[in-house]
């Protein structure tokens, strides 16, 4: 796509040329890594060297790395009613299946943050079926989960909690590990993991610095391949699968690995290892000016999140008055790929659940774009992104949203 | 930097006749932007091929990548189903037979559309539709059939109002379908040769389209009887809506001899059939919410004219007794069997569009006496 200016790494992120390289080779081993002749071993070779690539990213032993087919499920896999009910049967000495939807101090009970990726958010709702009590918290209007709220939301029958470590649209990191190691004093007996995708690759991820007992993370957003990730676990830790049938991962998570895929998720995991500082660094030196230069412009725009810790490469901008959709599929015609602040199809604009999570009205949590840089992205971008919005502007504010 | 070539925003189905459109206009130099309308909740499309079903957005995506096109799918299934799917439900609850067509043209392809592309800076929407619009000497756009007679789709596009009429490019009315598919084969398009994407409205499965309203709207719909040309009862039925005026298929009745529905008894919830065609052949139709293009005629004229009271149907000679309320009354000169209401009725002269309404009744002329 060559002209095409691609401001949406937090969508997905091109390929690095190493991890093409790296599974281009990988193409020739194609045994099946639970084989016990040669054609196996050396496909399990592939698997243990992105095993202990990815543990090196996360500062995590081999053993507590647990590949999937990517973030959405290593979610489902912890947000999972066997999980759950693992968890529970844990704390309860007698039985208490099925569960009593009326009595909730006997029920378990799972805390999520409001701003949480929709695999997360579907999966913990979808407990409640069950009889599990979910509840989610709210942000403040700069997109922050509070401790005093997390720890008003506690119950006795809490035996779950999942905030995500950087928000996808705002980029706004949590400031986990204080949250954390308050959680741990008061209630060692919960269970925390952590949605890192947007995190791991961006910032330095350490599961032991987070204090967290299971993290995920997604190759695409490091410019991995789709479809692999990895569900992170403390030793020990991990409840039940999602996944049952054959005995791969240690029996964790049944099915015959994406070997090709993986080879690409341990290349990249290493290139961000590696290169963490450097290209955040310059990612960072980006987005702040491309930040200054848009406000300069446009002084009435609100950056969401801005003065909390953010992901180096994030900005969610809203426009008064401009539909986020309306903004993005005239960029697109510019030849410049932004994403809207939400989930949505062309016509149909729902307001970011982000933004509501943080407070803000319906309108407003429509009228965003979000722009995240990565892989490629230089500082001529700047002037390119501005001249075009400049020249659609007057435009788009000429004439009424749908 | 903005383009300087002219934006148009081309609805793209995937079928054959929208694909020719887009690429003819870009072969014209317009900076062409594909739209494909999604018109249902996903969940909704159930199994059937279908303009907005998967396999549709598919077609119309590849079509897109063939050309080279930006290709957006637009998501309005809200305003389809308040503005065609609803008013089509209203009538079937009024015994009347929609057409959700005509609806769909004037509401969404060339409303809700033609809003879309000014957004996204285009001024024009274009369609496959095999219909000819020209400006005339007092700078209104009007409507004339296609060349190729039979797909002629006039019938359903008379309720275009001259703004739609002026923002509107339909390529296609200058050629016959057999020209479509050579022209669209020679530029190498796959669908070239398939059957037509069934518009939308009748991806359905069990019931049809009717019973999918009813369900779609958790209606309910009277339950009667189906009465034989005696009045005696043949069999119950469960759904006024699943009947037409002059229907003989699936009337499960066995009288020996062909039998048509006569009359949809709101009230009683009664089908009435007979078996004399006769009985349904109607020479006179009372017209309602007329819209006329051009210079509206004053209540009183009487215009002489050639009508279609259905899709596909050969023009009937005929004069319109222009009414107050923009009513109408046709004359026809040869008798039609079974004008059924809520139908169009869209009223010609040669290939000239003069306008069209919806059908409230349709009668034989001798009958015409008991009504004033």
């Amino acid at each position: 796509m060559s002209g095409f200016l691609y401001l949406d790494h937090n969508a997905t992120t091109p390929l690095h040329p190493d991890v093409i390289q790296a599974m281009a080779a990988a193409n020739a081993v194609f045994g099946n890594p639970s084989s016990l002749h040669s054609a196996g071993q050396d496909a399990r070779r592939l698997l243990d060297r992105a095993r202990s690539q990815v543990a090196g990213l996360v500062k995590a032993r081999t053993d507590e790395v647990f590949f999937t087919s990517g973030g959405t499920e290593s979610n489902n896999t912890v947000l999972n009613l066997e999980w759950i009910r693992s968890l529970w049967n844990q704390r309860e000495a007698r039985s208490s299946w099925p569960l009593n939807f009326d009595q909730d101090d006997e029920r378990p009970h799972v805390l999520v943050s409001g701003i949480e990726h929709q695999s997360v958010l579907k999966a913990a709702q979808r407990l409640q079926h069950w009889g599990v009590h979910v509840e989610e918290i709210s942000a403040n209007s700069q997109g922050i989960i509070s401790s005093l709220d997390v720890q008003a939301a506690l119950r006795p029958t809490t035996v779950l909690m999942s905030i995500m470590l950087a928000n996808n649209d705002t980029g706004v990191i949590q400031p986990l590990p204080h949250l954390v190691s308050m959680l741990r004093k008061m209630r060692p007996d919960i269970y925390i993991h952590t949605d890192a995708v947007q995190a791991v690759g961006k910032i330095p991820v350490s599961l032991s610095t987070l204090g967290v007992d299971a993290l995920s993370l997604s190759a695409h957003k490091f410019n991995g391949p789709k479809g692999v990730g990895a569900l992170v676990v403390r030793k020990g830790r991990f409840h039940e699968s999602l996944l049952v049938g054959g005995k791969q991962e240690e029996k964790y998570r049944a099915g015959t690995e994406n070997v090709l895929g993986l080879v690409g998720l341990g290349t990249a995991a290493q290139i961000a290892q590696q290169q963490m500082d450097e290209r955040s660094g310059f990612l960072e030196e980006l987005r702040d000016a491309f930040q200054q230069e848009l406000l300069n412009l446009y002084p009435q725009l609100t950056i969401y999140g801005q003065g909390e810790a953010r992901v180096p490469n994030t900005m969610l901008i809203g426009f008064p008055d401009i539909q986020g959709m309306t903004l993005t599929l005239n960029l697109d015609l510019e030849d410049i790929g932004v994403s809207v602040g939400s989930a949505c199809s062309a016509g149909d604009l729902q307001p970011s659940h982000v933004l509501q999570a943080m407070g803000y009205d319906d309108q407003q949590a429509m009228n965003v774009i979000r722009i995240s840089l990565g892989l490629g992205n230089q500082k001529a971008d700047i002037p390119r992104f501005l001249k075009t919005l400049q020249n659609l502007l007057p435009r788009i504010t000429s004439k009424k949203g749908i | 930097m903005v383009s300087k070539r002219e934006r148009v925003v081309v609805g793209l189905s995937g079928g054959v006749d929208s694909t020719l459109c887009a690429s003819l206009l870009l072969e014209q130099g317009y900076e062409v932007i594909g739209v494909t309308l999604r018109l249902l909740p996903c969940e909704e499309t159930g199994e059937r091929r279908s303009c907005c079903g998967v396999d549709g957005v598919a077609q119309a995506r590849a079509v897109a990548g063939q050309l080279g096109i930006k290709h957006y799918v637009a998501d309005c299934h809200d305003a389809f189903t308040e503005k065609v799917l609803h008013s089509s439900w209203n009538a079937y609850a009024q015994a009347q037979t929609p057409n959700p067509c005509v609806l769909c043209n004037r509401h969404i392809k060339f409303g809700w559309l033609l809003d879309f592309a000014h957004q996204i800076g285009a001024t024009r929407v274009a369609t496959g539709h095999y219909a000819r619009i020209d400006p005339d000497m007092d700078g209104k756009h009007r409507l004339y059939r296609g060349v190729d007679q039979v797909k002629d789709q006039t019938y359903f596009l008379f309720a275009l109002n001259d703004v739609q009429l002026q923002a509107a490019m339909m390529p296609l009315g200058n050629l016959t379908k057999q020209d479509v598919r050579v022209m669209a084969e020679t530029r190498g398009f796959v669908n070239a040769k398939r059957s037509e994407s069934q518009d939308v409205c009748f991806a359905v499965d069990e019931g049809g389209f009717p019973e999918f309203m009813r369900r779609r709207f958790g209606a309910q719909s009277k339950t009667g009887q189906i009465l034989d040309p005696e009045g005696r009862l043949i069999r119950h039925h469960d759904g006024l809506h699943k009947f037409t005026l002059g229907q003989r298929k699936g009337l499960q009745v066995a009288l020996g001899k062909p039998a048509f529905v006569s009359k949809i008894d709101l009230e009683s919830g009664d089908v009435h059939l007979t078996t004399e065609k006769q009985d349904l052949m109607h020479d006179l139709v009372q017209v309602n919410q007329m819209i006329w293009h051009g210079t509206p005629p004053t209540p009183g004229d009487q215009i002489s004219c050639w009508v279609q009271t259905r899709y596909q149907q050969k023009p009937i000679p005929a004069i319109a007794m222009v009414e107050e309320n923009n009513q109408c009354t046709l004359s026809l000169q040869q008798k039609v069997f079974a004008v059924t209401p809520g139908q169009c009725a869209v009223l010609y002269q040669q290939d000239l569009v003069l306008g069209g309404g919806w059908i409230q009744t349709g009668m034989t002329e001798t009958n015409e006496s008991k009504l004033l």
